[in-house]
């Protein structure tokens, strides 16, 4: 009795083993928009937001570009706080897993006509583990930019139901 | 079947026209602070004690900083496609309206136009949402900052609406004019965000609002008279609870002469989809107190776009 006891509990210990052996390497999740954010000044012209943004990459030149998305996302999903823009263009917790985002972000994207980097390019450069993390001093046409999501139907209008 | 299209197309056009919600209206207003700071005042006696009250004409012809912050927000408020209705217009308009009514008559008997003492008191510059600023300047060693200060106030439940308040960067070099414009430039974006949740809180859960149910002295009914075999101030207060949105409303005081409602959420449209106000909305309780059992006579009386009263016994 005994004997067959054993033989059944090492049967299942085996075929947890092999079970788990079948298994796909578990990945972590990778997070999209991971950065940091700060106020970059008083702002000097109007309709315009002065923050500082991080970026990572594997490459110096994809962390600036990664840091140019993350400006126009987190005036758009986040809002800064500290800034004019403490509040984002468009609140909601879902609201940036719309694949219309895909494409405005992508490589030569809409995104790319509401920044300018301001100051002398790249303010800060620290090699990582993983690449490369930089910060830049960015201004975000923030009016411009809410108009366009307003006519593109992504941002509600002060007036609208009015 | 062309002609059906345009039926359908005029139909159509009907609906979006009603659809839209009454639009409150938002003016910028110098706060008592700010012209009492600068004496831009008007004094006057009450009966034995002295008034200081606010004189905005004054503040307006005298204060050009205040004329350039009003300016700076108009301009991104109209930016937002949200003209603000003009402090110092609305005045000119309000003189030249008296002097016209008081030079007017009509062609055959002569007669002047009618005016009674409320309508002359309801001739005032006013809006929906009073938007309530006071800036001064400090000086800190050589160097020079802003306070500033923007209250959203709803002008019928007295609630701060949105506010936007701080101190600017202090500046040894810079004109005053350009730390205001900084400060304006700083502030007004929140604070329009903040104007923005409290428009999607009335479309969620209607236009808040205030309602006063009063009695004439004259009137043969008050609200303590029963019909059915319950009083008139319950019959009203069933009729609140199945009218609002969500039934939300408090009775924040009644009597047997009077009963005051505030947090009065009442619905943006009608059964139809037509914009509903105040008054239009409180239009159903004086039918309803026309009908029987009541029978009872009222006259609803308006007090802008967010509160109204209903005034028992007669017209």
């Amino acid at each position: 009795m005994k004997r067959k006891l054993s033989v059944v509990l090492a049967l299942i210990f085996v075929t947890a083993i092999f079970m788990n052996g079948c298994k796909p390497p578990q990945k972590a999740v990778a997070v999209k928009y991971d950065y940091e954010v700060t106020s970059g000044g008083a702002q000097g012209v109007e309709g315009t937001t002065l923050i500082k943004i991080t970026g990572k990459g594997k490459t110096a030149e994809a962390a600036v570009f990664d840091a140019k998305v993350n400006s126009v996302h987190a005036l758009l999903f986040r809002g800064i706080p500290g800034t004019n823009m403490a509040k984002a263009i468009i609140p909601g917790a879902n609201a940036e897993n719309d694949h219309y985002f895909d494409t405005f972000f992508a490589q030569g994207g809409k995104f790319l006509q509401y920044l300018s980097v301001s100051g002398d390019g790249v303010q800060d450069k620290v090699k990582t583990s993983d690449g490369y993390k930089v910060t830049l001093l960015v201004s975000v046409k923030h009016a411009e930019l809410r108009k366009f999501m307003e006519a593109e139907g992504k941002a509600r209008k002060l007036t609208e139901g009015f | 079947m062309k002609k059906l299209f345009f039926v359908l197309l005029i139909v159509a056009g009907f609906i979006s026209a009603f659809g839209q919600a009454k639009k409150p209206t938002l003016m910028i207003v110098p706060a008592d602070i700010f012209c009492t700071r600068a004496g831009y005042t008007l004094e006057f006696d009450n009966q034995g004690t002295k008034k200081v009250l606010p004189d905005y004409k004054k503040t307006m012809q005298n204060d050009e900083n205040m004329r350039l912050v009003i300016t700076k927000i108009q301009g991104m408020f109209a930016d937002r496609g949200f003209p603000l209705k003009n402090l110092e217009q609305e005045l000119k308009k309000l003189e030249q309206e008296s002097a016209e009514m008081s030079m007017m008559t009509s062609k055959t008997s002569g007669s002047a136009m009618a005016e009674s003492p409320i309508d002359l008191l309801k001739r005032t510059a006013k809006a929906d949402i009073i938007l309530d600023i006071d800036f001064s300047k400090k000086v800190n060693g050589p160097q020079k900052y802003i306070n500033f200060n923007l209250q959203g106030l709803d002008a019928y439940t007295s609630k701060a609406v949105a506010n936007a308040s701080g101190s600017g960067a202090p500046s040894s070099a810079s004109q005053i004019e350009v730390l205001l414009e900084e400060a304006v430039l700083k502030h007004l974006d929140n604070f329009q965000a903040q104007l923005m949740t409290h428009f999607e809180d009335l479309f969620a859960n209607g236009r808040e609002v205030v309602v006063k149910i009063k009695v004439w002295d004259s009137s043969p009914s008050n609200l303590e008279t029963e019909f059915n075999g319950e009083q008139l101030d319950k019959h009203i207060d069933d009729w609140f609870a199945k009218n609002t949105v969500k039934g939300r409303y408090s009775q924040a005081d009644a009597s047997e002469n009077f009963m005051s409602m505030d947090q009065v959420r009442i619905p943006l449209y009608d059964d139809k989809g037509k914009a509903l106000d105040t008054k239009n909305w409180l239009n159903g309780l004086k039918k309803e107190l026309k009908g029987a059992p009541y029978s009872i006579e009222t006259k609803l009386y308006l007090r802008g776009l967010g509160e109204a009263w209903l005034i028992i016994g007669e017209k």
